[in-house]
């Protein structure tokens, strides 16, 4: 896997020096069988043996099943936390006789479980390659150096961020403070998927493509799962303020993100697309929401109203919803385009980025404010 | 100025043109082919719940390069669909 990683970090570096800083390299990319998948993911005892529990029946499982694949899908997939870093539970033979069972979900099982057991080496080579861009470069950059990122890397680390982890912490303090917070924690959190989710895509399918002919073969199917069969956001409105309010675009997670990076990206040229894609997803999410981490766990600087206004009373700007960022920045920019290419080739931006005088920055400044 | 009824009306009459050109082409809605991505994002609009909504939509298709921006001049009488 060091090969891979290697040769990945040095394309993306190129675009973005930060992604081979030590704060990246420091981020573990681990394939686990599913009972240490189990072991990291969910370390809460109770829910650790309820999928202990879930896992010995799917081995067990001759026939047809939909509860229990619905159970198996969405819980033992590739994941990232900044508590145990990059996953991805490795299991051919479960994932092979499910797929006999369950043959219309053979490509997710595929996907969730690296490879079946009649998988040839390029398939695994080519969904390693494909988690070590999402999990580790794309979602570990939004946590590692992103400011909204490292705020919600603040409450993850302390089980702040999951419902499902709140038995973890201490009680009356801090768990009577993550109750107080909940509602608006999880606004924060939904608020954050469309460009978390669409940036870790966006990095995945670009840089897939860069990679070897072997490796980029995996760019159009791998698209078509995340852009087009991936479903999630619909299903989350009912239970979702933010989304109630901030109805999404469409029911996959990466597509909005990653459609909206892909045409910056294209928009600006093979010199500086991909910098200024990157440069937009910064400024997305440079939302200060004041948390940051004391001697005790979260702190916050705001009363858990006042963050929850922030992000759902649609009578507040969107400075604090970075997908809403993202639709505005995009607006101008794309609307804007030949201006900025012009200003790109006068400063010569392919030669340092961001340029003190970026003419993405300044657009963004200029029209939005941010 | 146009309406979000107006834009969404162009918008359809545009997808519904392009789409019977994809078709003539394609043969069917093959996976992965123009005429079904087109037939798809007509349903996407159509059902979006609110006029805000169908906005957004619009503004991501015409930024993402599937919509002409040239579309929504107010001044524009007759639409052209592009060549597919």
């Amino acid at each position: 896997m060091e090969p891979l990683d290697a040769e990945i970090v040095r394309r993306l570096v190129y675009a973005y020096p930060a992604f081979g800083d030590e704060s990246m390299r420091q981020i573990l990319f681990r394939v686990l069988s599913p009972e240490e998948y189990i072991k990291e993911v969910y370390p809460a005892p109770i829910i650790g043996d309820h999928f202990r529990d879930t896992l010995a029946a799917a081995r067990r499982e001759t026939q047809f099943n939909l509860r229990l694949l619905n159970k198996i899908l969405p819980n033992f997939a590739p994941i990232y936390s900044v508590c145990y870093g990059a996953c991805a539970p490795f299991d051919p033979e479960l994932a092979s006789r499910w797929a006999q069972l369950h043959p219309t979900e053979k490509e997710s099982l595929l996907y969730n479980f690296i490879q079946l057991e009649d998988s040839d080496p390029a398939t695994t080579r080519r969904n390693v390659a494909a988690y070590l861009l999402h999990e580790k470069y794309g979602h570990g950059f939004f946590f590692a150096h992103t400011r909204l990122g490292r705020q919600l890397a603040v409450l993850d680390r302390h089980y702040f961020l999951r419902n499902e982890e709140e038995g973890m912490l201490g009680v009356p303090y801090p768990r009577s403070i993550r109750q107080r917070y909940a509602e608006a924690i999880r606004a924060l959190d939904h608020s954050a998927i469309i460009v978390n989710e669409g940036f870790a895509a966006w990095v995945e399918l670009n840089f897939l493509a860069q990679m070897e002919g072997e490796i980029a073969a995996a760019v159009h199917p791998r698209k078509v799962f995340l852009v087009e069969q991936a479903t999630r956001l619909y299903s989350l409105i009912a239970e979702s303020r933010y989304f109630q309010e901030f109805r999404p675009l469409f029911d996959s997670p990466y597509q909005e993100g990653y459609e909206k990076l892909e045409a910056i990206q294209r928009a600006f040229g093979d010199s500086y697309g991909k910098k200024c894609a990157i440069q937009v997803f910064l400024k997305a999410t440079d939302i200060s929401l004041g948390i940051k981490v004391g001697p005790d766990g979260p702190e916050f600087s705001l009363s858990p109203e006042e963050m929850l206004n922030a992000l759902i009373d649609p009578e507040q700007p969107d400075d604090a919803r970075s997908d809403r960022r993202l639709r505005r920045i995009f607006n101008v920019l794309t609307y804007n385009r030949d201006h900025v290419r012009s200003e790109q080739r006068h400063l010569q931006c392919h030669r340092s980025c961001p340029h003190p005088a970026c003419p993405v920055h300044a657009l963004i400044a200029a029209e939005l404010g941010w | 100025m146009l309406t979000m009824r107006e834009a969404v009306q162009r918008a359809i009459r545009w997808v519904d043109q392009t789409e019977d050109q994809a078709l003539l082409i394609e043969g069917s809605y093959a996976d992965g082919g123009r005429a079904r991505r087109l037939h798809w994002m007509k349903n996407t609009l159509l059902t979006a719940p609110t006029e805000g909504l169908q906005g957004d939509l619009l503004d991501h298709w015409i930024g993402t390069g599937l919509l002409p921006r040239d579309l929504f001049k107010s001044d524009l009488s007759e639409e052209q669909p592009e060549e597919v």
